[in-house]
């Protein structure tokens, strides 16, 4: 028997002690739950905020309602743009959407014979969408008659249409838009076809690819009709008449996420935007970052750890790379800025492009980079290095056939590590390219760019419904292509690393 | 031996190669040695550029309205305003939020994972954690705007505005506690386990040897990760830009929005701010003050860590 078992006063002592150890320990096991499930619960808010917004542009329109909105002046509950949340929810199906008996009222009438029902549409969608199905579309192709039945004016006389341009094109864009003679461009089975440029409002060109399209593929394939709508036009066309409708039916939220994936940004509306340039830009300084910053911070490992005799330039040197590493980022986006992007008066300006970005932020990890690859470097062990001396290799024989073969695993780990940080870098890259409005996807380094963080904090700052949504699908993809990277690191780390 | 003709022959003829051997050395030893000195080179591009432009900055601003005032309107056309105080003041409050959730959270975590966790739950801890400090600190602030401001107007503090220092620092705290924990950890995984054995060989309960063996044991290292999470959190950008606002205060209002000095520093570069022009001279200042903070919080990090680690063996 132990002491404690038979004087009750030490037992008493030992039990407090323990009951205060066992205390202790929840205490700290909780504290570090506490803390994942905080971040975990705000990142489960993300994913639920991205799902929220559903990219379906579904077209209606009413007989005699005007839906020729602007999108930016005015509010959207005021156009018939209709975005339709939740529709994989079959609650919400009737709620949010079909409450409205216009809505209701005006996709029947538009589809006029296909689908006379509200229940004859929800089957529809859900026969077409299936359950294997990721996303469903269902496509309305107005007939031929419905197309063009209140086209007139333009009278092609071969094949009796009639097109009544006014109904197609009302108030401002109408008179913007001056149908003549001279905007012809071609024609289709004999109908004229217009194509027409307006640039009085936001430098961008509408074509009317609706009428085009309506024209020279009647009852065909209705996407183009949209196409119109996701570019970065003006809304204020009436598109009565030769409108077509269009659903997609998302049965799994990933699947709306991949399609904000895969569109540009653009500024008429959240539903309609998407992250395709900020990955371009990502991807694009990343590379370039990784070209610049790799062979100049093994360089620099190299040096210090191969080279260098220890004295004081190498400790200077040392000590300069551990400061640097501690720089808050954003004073690195402020030499950015003076020094690369402005030129300082030294250096030749390069603007707010590509390149100065990349520079900018290899600046900022290579003190990192230096740091890993001497670590790298260091585990390589010196009797490799003897024994190549030995038989009378010169420095850099040993260092490039001995030295760097065992060593590049590990630094490629701390690169891609430190890579992984440069894509959220947010600070330098503001500094640089901030709010720049990048609708189209860049195609050399001295194009103004966009990247994932930076999008992201546009996003919050754009008013308008659905931008944080937007906003969080970006979230999304950043936080998938850093956990990519990271998981690359860990892999190349355990398969290629060597123990000695 | 003297040289005779067909020696010296020989000679030059082994001598060839190896000069040409010995200048691709060099040139190879050039090229590293220039990779080294870019680290130089940038921080001299720092200092130059820095004091340079702060200096100007001094030359229409005195050191005394910058330091002595608790106004900060430079952008004002008429009478601008240059006292440091109300971005100071802001960065100081909401690194002071993040501290106090960081800390305490942080250092307990370190103490389950070294001392508590079993083997298992710790090698799937430690890389969460890691992940965690690799999170963008731009979703950190999307995060703080969008989630945590809206939950602590509904739950405690019906009068928080938009822009808050309060939901900035706690999430902020969140972003920095991986890095106090896994600091920390490492500092107490390195105490000898001589150590810990020896204390409870003397029959110290686990919470007795954590708290009063191992815990000051690695206390430099642990107060050398408090010191750097602070710097990181002095630092940091995107979060205070995000969901702090850009509306400088003073006195530093918790609910209320401020401008810290990093958000000051955003918000001119992302304006139209001219190279040259004044405001932007301002911004070095500020970033000076920065730069300034940061290094010395990391200069007094390194000195505690090599100066008053216990040492054994």
């Amino acid at each position: 028997m132990s002491l404690a078992g038979r004087d009750p006063k030490v037992k008493k002592q030992l039990n407090a002690r323990k009951r205060k150890g066992t205390l202790f320990q929840s205490l700290t096991f909780f504290s570090i739950i506490i803390a994942i499930t905080a971040l975990a619960i705000l990142l489960a808010n993300v994913y639920q905020s991205a799902t929220l917004l559903v990219p379906i542009h579904a077209f209606f329109e009413s007989q005699g309602a005007s839906l020729a909105k602007n999108f930016i002046t005015d509010p959207p509950d005021q156009f018939d743009f209709i975005l339709i949340r939740n529709i994989d929810d079959p609650e919400k199906r009737n709620e949010d959407f079909w409450s409205q008996p216009q809505r209701r009222d005006a996709i029947i009438s538009f589809l006029n014979g296909a689908v006379r029902t509200q229940e004859d549409l929800w089957q529809a969608i859900d026969k077409a969408s299936g359950n294997e199905l990721v996303a469903a579309e269902i496509r309305w192709v107005p007939s031929e008659s419905n197309m063009f039945g209140d086209l007139s004016n333009i009278k092609d006389e071969s094949d009796n249409r009639v097109v009544q341009i006014d109904t197609v094109l009302s108030g401002s864009l109408a008179e913007l838009a001056g149908f003549q003679d001279a905007d012809i461009i071609t024609h289709v089975d004999g109908v004229p076809v217009w194509e027409l440029e307006i640039s009085a409002r936001r430098e961008s060109k509408v074509w009317l690819k609706i009428l085009r399209k309506a024209l020279e593929d009647p009852g065909g394939d209705a996407r183009s009709t949209l196409s119109i709508l996701r570019d970065d036009q003006p809304m204020d066309l009436e598109i009565s008449g030769i409108l077509s409708g269009e659903i997609e039916v998302h049965k799994r939220p990933l699947a709306a996420i991949s399609y904000f994936i895969s569109e540009k940004d653009s500024v008429q509306g959240a539903e309609l935007a998407g992250v395709i340039t900020a990955i371009y830009g990502t991807l694009w300084i990343v590379g370039l970052t990784a070209l610049i910053s790799f062979p100049l911070g093994i360089g620099a490992a190299i040096y210090l750890e191969e080279y260098a005799k220890k004295g004081r330039i190498t400790n200077i040197i040392q000590v300069n790379i551990a400061n640097l590493a501690g720089v808050p980022s954003v004073v690195y986006g402020i030499i950015g800025l003076e020094i690369i992007a402005r030129g300082g008066g030294l250096f030749p300006p390069l603007g707010r492009t590509i390149i100065a970005g990349a520079l900018t932020l290899s600046l900022l990890i290579l003190p990192v980079i230096v740091i890993s690859s001497r670590e790298a470097l260091r585990a390589v062990p010196d009797s490799m290095r003897e024994a190549a001396f030995g038989v009378g290799a010169s420095r850099w024989q040993v260092v490039r056939s001995h030295v760097l073969p065992y060593a590049l695993p590990g630094a490629f780990t701390g690169v891609i590590l430190a890579l992984s940080r440069a894509i959220g870098e947010t600070a330098p890259l503001v500094l640089l390219g901030a709010f720049q409005y990048v609708p189209f996807v860049p195609d050399s380094i001295t194009d103004k760019f966009t990247v994932l963080p930076i999008q992201i904090w546009t996003y919050i700052s754009r008013s308008g419904d659905g931008y944080e949504n937007l906003g969080s699908v970006a979230i999304l993809v950043l936080l998938v292509i850093m956990l990519g990277m990271n998981a690359i690191a860990i892999i190349l780390r355990n398969r290629l690393q060597r123990k000695w | 031996m003297a040289d005779t003709p067909s020696s010296q022959q020989q000679r030059d003829i082994s001598l060839a190669p190896k000069r040409a051997r010995q200048i691709r050395e060099n040139i190879i030893r050039g090229i590293f040695l220039f990779c080294g000195l870019i680290s130089i080179l940038t921080t001299a591009a720092f200092i130059g550029v820095f004091s340079f432009k702060t200096f100007n900055f001094f030359q229409v601003v005195s050191i005394g309205e910058f330091f002595g005032t608790t106004e900060w309107a430079p952008l004002s056309f008429n009478n601008p305003k240059h006292g440091i105080w109300p971005l100071l003041g802001s960065t100081l409050l909401v690194t002071s939020v993040a501290v106090v959730v960081a800390l305490p959270l942080g250092l307990l975590s370190a103490i389950f994972l070294s001392e508590f966790a079993p083997h298992r739950l710790r090698a799937v801890l430690k890389p969460i954690l890691e992940v965690l400090a690799g999170i963008p600190t731009v979703v950190y602030g999307f995060l703080a705007l969008l989630f945590v401001t809206p939950f602590l107007k509904s739950c405690c503090f019906p009068d928080i505005e938009f822009f808050n220092a309060l939901s900035a620092g706690l999430v902020m705290g969140l972003m920095i506690l991986p890095m106090v924990s896994s600091l920390s950890e490492d500092a107490m995984h390195a105490v000898p386990s001589s150590l810990r054995e020896g204390a409870y060989g003397v029959g110290a309960t686990r919470f007795e040897v954590a708290l009063r063996v191992i815990v000051p044991a690695a206390l430099s290292g642990i107060t050398a990760s408090f010191i750097l999470a602070m710097s990181r959190a002095i630092g940091e950008t995107m979060i205070v830009a995000i969901a702090m606002g850009q509306t400088p205060a003073w006195p530093p209002d918790l609910l209320g929005p401020g401008e810290t000095l990093t958000a000051y520093i955003v918000n001119i570069a992302t304006g139209d701010a001219e190279a040259g022009a004044q405001i932007w001279d301002s911004v070095f200042a500020v970033g000076m003050l920065l730069f300034i903070l940061t290094l010395t919080l990391n200069m007094i990090s390194h000195y505690i860590v090599t100066r008053f680690r216990e040492k054994y063996e």
